[in-house]
């Protein structure tokens, strides 16, 4: 047993600690465990005054998180002075329990890693929450002025249980001008200017790192896996050119050199998932992502804007009345019968089928702008306050929020109707018809094609697509 | 010059936030020269814009040398934000611009293993005004020499300790702007069996006096003594 004593100290972590065995030892340094379990402390190999000066800023940093952003960040919360007074570099981080955490990497390295988190509960709207946790932890250090500069899968811990993930590793931060960075980053993740030695890392490459690892949790494979050997003698030489200057998305429209072979066939019959089934929304972000920002660093999209959309792509999920798993419900594909399970395959899409609503953000004096934002609502669904809400994005949880309305399935007129489940009157213009109508409390609409429903002064408008 | 820069020229200016803070924290006043050099050395030209918003940050930064407290600071830091710059590079640029309230040297005392009633002393150099140095722990006196002075020394006094006995402090140093903590250590070994093999005469023989804190060999034929197993001799 040996004695840590610590400064700096912040939330609660005491003057010093005792370690035992070392827990892991990385590229950097060795990891131990407090005796009580509740710290994770880190002592660097390499005892630089340097780092020293780097981890004192980091706290200094840390003091101004929220008790939430200090649940998903998990960061140094005090260092050390010495060990069994010998003086050493390291600090002292919360302990994240493994389990029910794990990291990122051990449920999606692979589509069969996936299946087998299905089969055991875990369904794909799991990794959408999972993708929307990565994006926010990146989007927090991204807004308050920093970039985490090692993004990858190995970085992030996943709560097996309510999705809930954490970001750790933030003791390379990076804060231009003042936090130089202090690593490269992996390959698979790293951004190619960064590969090729043109940039160091940054805002914009996390971006990118950022969007591979969103793209890998939600289609199970590394849409920039390069295919092409490019120096056979040299690996170091080929992970270098074929992730940095010959960099391409395996689904270029044009370049199809790093095309997976199995790519569109279902998931469950060993095909590689592309992401032409995620919302049109998540589309364009890949696109101005891994096409048109991929060597234009500043058209790539911020952590922020990934947050909205994986948030809106919540509303748009459907569930396989066959294999029974959840993906976006593919409305953009028209006819109806083209419409196919990503995961199965299966294609017969049965009744009741889901009414798709599109959203519309009011703007002044009474105009309404259409934002790109889909609902797809079937039987028993809920229509839930910050839908409506023009001032919100969707909330991490929907545990607690308040339901305005519901949808029934009309199995005479074969239609969907929604229901009003709030004391606020709402008035609807009928698709079919042209007639207004009032919907109280109680009461109920008609989701016919073309009606479109007004739920108040200030509220977001729903047009109904199909 | 209450706008905002646009965010355009907000990105090229934001490398001269490090260097001007710097500047300012090393107590250096920041005139139009200085700062036409810093835009230089990030490859901006020092047009009146630039020149402008720098001397905006500056008389924000100034202030950040007189925060006394937290939300001084914080307040500040609210200023930096205010013109476009984010959290983290306004925080970093506080801290950068306040002077150091002192630097110590070493930054912790360790005195390692003694022996049972053993003291021990040391010297600690201090840049900066030093107002007082205290000690809570009893075992611990600090005493400070040409106090108030830019640069002073701290006498460290560890005073004798008894066996199995350890001692985990800090000894806090307070500046005129601020404080730092030494913290520092020691430990004193535990006391010998009462008897022993005697490493001379081979017999167990070897009888700790804790009295006189010496070893002393009870065979006649040997009687060595000494305070520790290395320096035992005949007397």
């Amino acid at each position: 047993m040996a004695i840590v004593r610590l400064y700096n100290n912040t939330r609660g972590v005491p003057n010093w600690l005792e370690i035992s065995e070392p827990a892991h030892t990385g590229g950097e340094g060795t990891i131990y465990f407090s005796r009580d379990r509740r710290y994770a402390i880190k002592i660097y190999h390499r005892q630089e005054s340097t780092k020293r000066q780097f981890l004192e800023k980091i706290t200094l940093l840390g003091a101004n998180l929220t008790a939430d952003e200090a649940q998903f960040l998990c960061w140094p919360l005090a260092l050390v002075a010495d060990v069994d007074g010998n003086e050493c570099v390291g600090c002292v981080t919360r302990r994240i329990p493994t389990p029910p955490y794990t990291t990122l990497m051990n449920v999606m390295l692979t589509p069969r890693q996936a299946a087998e988190q299905f089969q055991v509960g875990r369904s794909w709207a799991n990794y959408l929450q999972i993708a929307r946790g990565v994006a926010r932890s990146v989007a927090v250090l991204n807004g308050k002025g920093c970039a985490h500069a090692d993004l990858h899968f190995g970085n992030f811990l996943v709560n097996s249980g309510n999705s809930d993930v954490v970001l750790i590793d933030l003791d390379g931060l990076v804060v231009p001008g003042f936090l130089p960075p202090q690593v490269a980053g992996m390959y698979g993740f790293m951004a190619p200017e960064v590969v090729i030695g043109k940039s160091t890392p940054n805002e914009r490459s996390d971006r990118h790192s950022l969007a591979a690892l969103i793209l890998y949790t939600l289609l199970f494979r590394n849409v920039m896996e390069p295919r092409v050997t490019y120096d056979s003698d040299n690996e170091d030489n080929d992970a270098r050119i074929s992730w940095g200057k010959e960099a391409i998305f395996s689904e270029h429209p044009q370049d199809r050199r790093n095309r997976p072979r199995m790519l569109g066939v279902p998931l469950f019959q060993q095909g590689a998932l592309s992401y032409h089934i995620l919302t049109p929304a998540l589309q364009r972000l890949t696109e101005r992502a891994f096409i048109d920002g991929l060597y234009s660093p500043d058209r790539r999209p911020s952590a922020r804007e990934w947050i909205n959309t994986l948030s809106w792509a919540l509303d748009e999920l459907w569930q396989c009345s066959y294999c029974r798993q959840y993906f976006p419900y593919p409305h953009w594909i028209k006819p109806m019968q083209r419409r196919a399970c990503p995961f199965c395959g299966q294609r017969r899409m049965v009744a009741p089928l889901p009414s798709v609503l599109l959203l519309y953000e009011p703007r002044s004096r009474g105009n309404y702008a259409f934002t790109q934002r889909y609902l797809v609502l079937g039987n028993g669904w809920k229509l839930f306050a910050d839908v409506l809400n023009s001032q919100r994005n969707p909330p991490m949880s929907r545990k607690g929020e308040l339901s305005v309305g519901h949808v029934e399935w009309d199995s005479k007129s074969e239609t969907n109707r929604l229901v009003n489940d709030e004391d606020t009157i709402w008035r609807a213009r009928l698709g079919e018809d042209g007639s207004d109508i009032i919907v109280g409390s109680s009461t109920s609409i008609p989701l016919q094609p073309g009606t479109t429903i007004h739920f108040g002064e200030g509220r977001r408008l729903l047009v109904v697509g199909e | 010059m209450n706008n905002q820069l646009a965010e355009e020229k907000l990105n090229r200016l934001l490398p001269a936030l490090s260097p001007l803070a710097k500047c300012i924290g090393a107590r250096i006043v920041p005139e139009e020269h200085v700062l036409e050099e810093i835009l230089r050395s990030i490859d901006v030209a020092p047009e009146e814009w630039a020149i402008e918003e720098l001397v905006f940050w500056t008389k924000i930064l100034q202030k950040a040398s007189t925060a006394a407290t937290d939300d001084e600071k914080a307040a500040i830091a609210v200023e930096l934000q205010n013109r476009g710059i984010l959290e983290y590079p306004a925080i970093l640029a506080i801290d950068a611009a306040i002077p150091p309230p002192l630097i110590v040297v070493p930054r912790s005392i360790n005195f390692g293993s003694l022996k049972p009633g053993e003291g021990a002393n040391a010297t600690l150099k201090v840049r900066g005004k030093l107002v007082k140095a205290i000690v809570r722990n009893n075992r611990l006196k600090a005493t400070s020499l040409n106090r108030g002075s830019e640069n002073s020394l701290v006498k460290v006094q560890l005073l004798a300790g008894s066996a199995g006995e350890s001692l985990q402090d800090n000894i806090l140093l307070q500046g005129e702007r601020g404080e730092v903590k030494v913290p520092v250590a020691a430990q004193w070994e535990k006391e010998p069996p009462r008897l022993q093999h005697c490493p001379r005469c081979k017999r167990k023989s070897l009888f700790w006096n804790r009295y006189n804190k010496k070893f002393e060999c009870l065979n006649l034929n040997c009687k060595v003594e000494g305070p520790s197993l290395d320096k035992l001799a005949r007397p």
